[in-house]
């Protein structure tokens, strides 16, 4: 096994202001780990509980979505290719001015367009016009019953008030890599 | 149902208890806690409602409401006193709600209080959407 070098190290967690970052194979058990360790830490390290309450959140319905599109995969052939496709990225910094969740997983080809226009949608919404859509999709009848990523993107921007960035890069055939940042600014 | 709705329903399971008509289930990291008693129609659910899989644990509490809207109280009182939620939890406090206003709708007395730490705007909101989505009113009670 290689060893993790200086370099290597700089890329994963980039400088001092990371509170967590983490490269490998998600699932939940690990997503519960890293908010129970992440809510503990704002705990002492963020005085303004309304920040807090924020961040934490946030980072739930970013972890959690991040699980359950590595869950969507069609495990068969995720390992297949150059990468594992069932591995996904996320890293949690702070600096002055806010804090930053950036969360970086593959998706399959047939996934992307929906995403993106979805995306590319609800960035333009005002406030009033995301309020309406969360409560559109609350009170949908065939909403999934284990949530969705649909609602969780809508919160998040009524929560942050920051437009979502994303970008997807092309892989093979079947996947692509979705990366994605929230601001939660203090 | 997936094997994680089996795992969630079976740890749901271990942590209730069901002292006659009461439903009792200890808070966790991420679940919140949860009493409904029938014999007094006081129903309080609180602390964090954050698991991934929301509709696995308000499961239990679905079917206990089925049961008591059946045969309620002259009053009842749904006290949410809730630190978090995510957004699986938003859909399920919803069908909550929606389940016990059939008892206003029927001439029983019902009271909704909404509990939020005054420093949390949000949760305050998230009260006042519940009642509009709704349209009954809640009592919102900063603690």
């Amino acid at each position: 096994m290689e060893k993790i070098t200086l370099e290597a190290h700089k890329k994963m967690v980039g400088s001092t202001d990371a509170v967590f970052s983490f490269r490998g194979i998600i699932d939940i058990d690990l997503v519960d780990h890293v908010l129970a360790s992440t809510h503990a830490k704002l705990e002492t390290f963020e005085a303004n509980p309304g920040i807090r309450r924020k961040v934490y959140l946030v980072l739930v319905e970013c972890l959690q979505n991040l699980c359950k599109q590595v869950e969507c995969l069609n495990h068969d052939d995720s390992h297949s290719g150059e990468y594992d496709k069932s591995a996904a990225s996320f890293i949690i910094k702070t600096d002055a001015k806010g804090y930053y969740i950036a969360t970086a997983n593959f998706v399959a080809n047939d996934k992307v367009e929906s995403l993106s226009n979805w995306l590319n949608e609800i960035n333009c919404y005002t406030r009033e016009e995301l309020r309406s859509v969360y409560n559109k999709i609350l009170t949908n009848k065939s909403y999934s019953k284990q949530g969705g990523a649909g609602l969780g993107f809508v919160d998040i921007l009524l929560k942050t008030n920051n437009k979502l960035e994303f970008t997807f890069e092309f892989v093979d055939d079947n996947y692509s890599f979705f990366s994605i940042n929230v601001c939660v600014e203090k | 149902m997936t094997i994680i709705h089996f795992l969630v329903l079976m740890y749901v399971l271990k942590n209730k208890k069901i002292i006659m008509d009461r439903l009792i289930i200890e808070a966790t990291k991420k679940t919140p806690s949860v009493d409904l008693d029938n014999s007094t129609g006081i129903l309080n659910i609180s602390g964090m409602s954050c698991s991934e899989n929301a509709m696995g644990f308000f499961t239990p509490i679905f079917e206990w409401l089925s049961h008591y809207v059946a045969n309620p109280q002259e009053e009842t009182v749904m006290n949410f006193n809730l630190k978090y939620y995510n957004t699986s939890s938003a859909k399920c406090i919803l069908d909550i709600l929606d389940k016990l206003l059939v008892l206003n709708e029927e001439g029983k007395i019902l009271n909704v209080n909404w509990y939020y730490d005054e420093s949390d705007d949000e949760m305050l909101e998230s009260g006042e959407n519940y009642s509009t989505i709704l349209d009954f009113p809640f009592n919102l009670l900063p603690v």
